[in-house]
């Protein structure tokens, strides 16, 4: 586990809230994760349910992300 | 005005692109060896990292549909969808090998995820999106 990245993580999470509470986008995902990440660098583990949310999570966002635009 | 501010945002996190690089450090550009396995919790903070930047570039694309963004907006999310759509299968293959331990895979798949991600980032440069 490298402090500096957890770190990292945590910083540019932050630094995105307020473009996505201004876009009037949902945070509170946003937020947990980073409290689970910044959890997981303090205790040095993560669980499995934290692990699947967040997979979920991230290939829902990819999946709506990589969708072809509208014309 | 509202607009103005998210279109101000955005440029910040987009133009700005600390998100992306996240990605970069959060994956530590740095690649795998025998001596540096591909843990659980190192998952975790990549596919974080990751979130955080397709949230991000997620939110851009649902104010470009709306026109809140720049008039490049379109060209940009389909000059970054390759390297998006990229992750899809890495990630997947990433995760399999993680939980089975299966390290010697786990790292291809690990380092070929971070050439991605630098592919990403180049482009995302020369789109003048300053990434770095």
């Amino acid at each position: 586990m490298d402090p500096i990245a957890i770190f990292t993580i945590i910083e540019k999470g932050l630094t995105l809230i307020p473009a996505l509470i201004e876009a009037g986008q949902e945070v509170i995902p946003l937020v947990k994760r980073i409290a689970a990440v910044a959890k997981g660098g303090a205790e040095g583990t993560v669980t499995e349910d934290e692990l699947a949310q967040l997979e979920a999570d991230l290939d829902k966002a990819l999946a709506e992300f990589n969708s072809d635009l509208p014309d | 005005m509202k607009k103005l501010i998210v279109i101000g945002l955005l440029a910040l996190s987009l133009g700005g692109c600390a998100q992306l690089q996240a990605v970069g450090t959060g994956v530590s550009l740095a690649t795998k060896s025998v001596a540096n396995p591909v843990t659980k919790q190192e998952l975790y903070e990549i596919e974080a990292s990751i979130q955080i930047a397709v949230v991000a570039l997620r939110t851009y694309r649902k104010a470009c549909e709306q026109n809140a963004v720049d008039s490049a907006c379109r060209a940009n999310i389909r000059a970054i969808q390759p390297y998006t759509r990229g992750l899809v299968p890495l990630l997947t293959q990433l995760r399999s090998f993680v939980k089975q331990n299966d390290q010697v895979n786990a790292w291809v798949a690990y380092n070929q995820l971070v050439t991605l991600y630098t592919n990403l980032k180049s482009t995302a440069t020369n789109l003048g999106m300053k990434v770095s």
